[in-house]
């Protein structure tokens, strides 16, 4: 391969030696890439602006045996609103960690890169956590683990479709986790582990994933539904990823201000 | 297949875990220290053992010291009223060499980061709030690396520490003495615009 170029998103950024750093990129037309920055550390590196965490930026690579050297780097969007927000950090680094995890390396991904890319621009006007739920349904679209909300996930009662949402006293809507996609009734009582959500959820989740993300964002979504669709979500990811990335936590731990100040550091002590 | 004698394996397995070294440098290093005179080695083998053994944090700034406080927290020269918030204790060597800051100092052993899982609880936030509201310090100065993680760690502490009446500043973003502006990334230029200041 040689010398290539590439536009990327640095999704980890780990210190090496005494001077370098070894990040994971992102890129459009290779995939995930790991790269080492020599003498980034320094002051005086001209590399260094371009390598920045969650940075959008174009590089120059030499390609190596096991990682690849960055010779030539120039940032075009580094999301310096991410650092003013503890809620945003969050988001970002779910949605690098989630892709980090996600995916293989060197596997051309491009529609995963333009959503990586669209959810970090959207990040400075959207709500940080709506703008989650988004990007973790597309991005099980996008590696093709969508979950199936039309008709029942057994695939013997045609014609059963999930009850829409406002539809008073229709009960819970069945969603089986292993078999991503939910269930007719009948299926349900036969089914461990089904898992209810309300119609209003899966009206939601549908929503998120046929519509643009940009538009997405705009959405006005109760707080219940945000909540179940956060925990739905979470166990899909787990269940199908095999992955329950540290950043959730990080995200968790933001929302829950409780705990925060349990832990003495929201509150200072008296 | 010839592998090392026992011994000498250990040695290469408890090398390998320092950071930055691999198998090959683990191997180096090993037969090195037995080519070395033993008293050499031993010499080695004593200072990391004394290091263990007598250093330890500073109650007061979280520095490594073998005295409790630390001999940067008990010179009553220093300006008590001036705390620098910096990430290691690698980063206070490099400030005292500039001589230029005669103030007190604040290790967070860290800063924030969602991806490695580091979170508030994690680093020394709530021994600093503490610190500050003895009602001698009057500013404290954020001195973290530049990078998302230490400037949402400064943002974060800002927000903590400014309801306690404190003066809270950050040390200067900008270019490096010595750069070339014709090489200057777009963020370094905007943030040294953002900082420029009147001769």
């Amino acid at each position: 391969m040689g010398i290539y170029k590439e536009e990327a998103i640095v999704l980890r950024s780990m210190a090496y030696g005494e001077t370098d750093r070894i990040l994971t990129l992102f890129t459009r037309g290779a995939g995930k890439v790991a790269a080492i920055a020599k003498g980034v550390r320094k002051p005086s590196s001209r590399l260094r602006g371009a390598v920045q965490l969650f940075s959008h930026t174009h590089l120059v690579l030499y390609a190596g045996r096991t990682l690849d050297t960055i010779t030539q780097g120039d940032a075009d969007e580094t999301f310096g609103f991410i650092e003013q927000d503890l809620d945003r950090l969050a988001a970002a680094s779910c949605f690098t960690e989630l892709i980090d995890r996600l995916t293989m390396d060197k596997q051309p991904l491009p529609k995963l890169f333009q959503l990586l890319l669209a959810a970090l621009r959207s990040l400075e006007g959207a709500d940080p956590d709506l703008l989650g739920r988004i990007f973790e349904a597309k991005l099980l679209a996008a590696l093709g683990y969508q979950p199936q909300l039309d008709g029942c996930v057994m695939g013997h009662h045609d014609g059963w479709q999930a009850p829409a949402s406002g539809v008073v006293d229709v009960g819970p809507v069945w969603f089986s986790i292993e078999r991503g996609g939910v269930l007719c009734p009948d299926c349900a009582a036969s089914c461990s582990g089904a898992l209810p959500l309300s119609p209003a959820t899966v009206a939601v989740l549908a929503y998120f994933l046929r519509t643009p993300l940009d538009r997405a964002v705009r959405a006005r979504v109760e707080q219940r539904s945000r909540s179940e669709l956060a925990s739905f979500l979470r166990s899909f990811i787990t269940y199908h990823g095999d992955v329950r990335p540290r950043s959730w936590q990080f995200a968790g731990a933001c929302k829950d201000k409780a705990k925060l100040a349990t832990d003495g550091v929201l509150t200072p002590p008296a | 297949m010839f592998l090392y004698p026992e011994p000498l394996a250990a040695l290469v397995e408890s090398l390998r875990k320092l950071p930055g070294i691999g198998p090959k440098t683990a191997q180096r290093l090993a037969l090195y220290l037995l080519h070395a005179p033993a008293i050499e080695a031993e010499g080695i083998a004593h200072s990391i053992l004394e290091a263990r053994e007598k250093i330890f944090l500073c109650s007061v700034c979280g520095n490594f010291t073998d005295v409790d406080p630390c001999v940067l927290c008990q010179d009553v020269s220093r300006d008590q009223s001036l705390v620098c918030v910096v990430e290691s204790p690698r980063d206070i060597i490099a400030f005292e060499r500039t001589r230029d800051f005669r103030g007190l100092y604040h290790v967070l052993h860290g800063v924030l980061s969602p991806i490695d899982g580091i979170g508030p609880s994690d680093l020394k936030i709530a021994e600093l709030l503490q610190r500050v509201q003895g009602g001698s310090v009057k500013e404290v100065i954020l001195a973290l690396n530049p990078n998302v993680e230490g400037g949402a760690t400064s943002v974060y502490l800002s927000q903590l520490l400014k309801p306690l009446n404190l003066r809270v500043t950050r040390i200067a973003h900008g270019l490096p003495v010595g750069g070339d502006l014709e090489f200057a990334d777009t963020a370094t230029l905007s943030r040294s615009f953002l900082g420029r200041q009147e001769l």
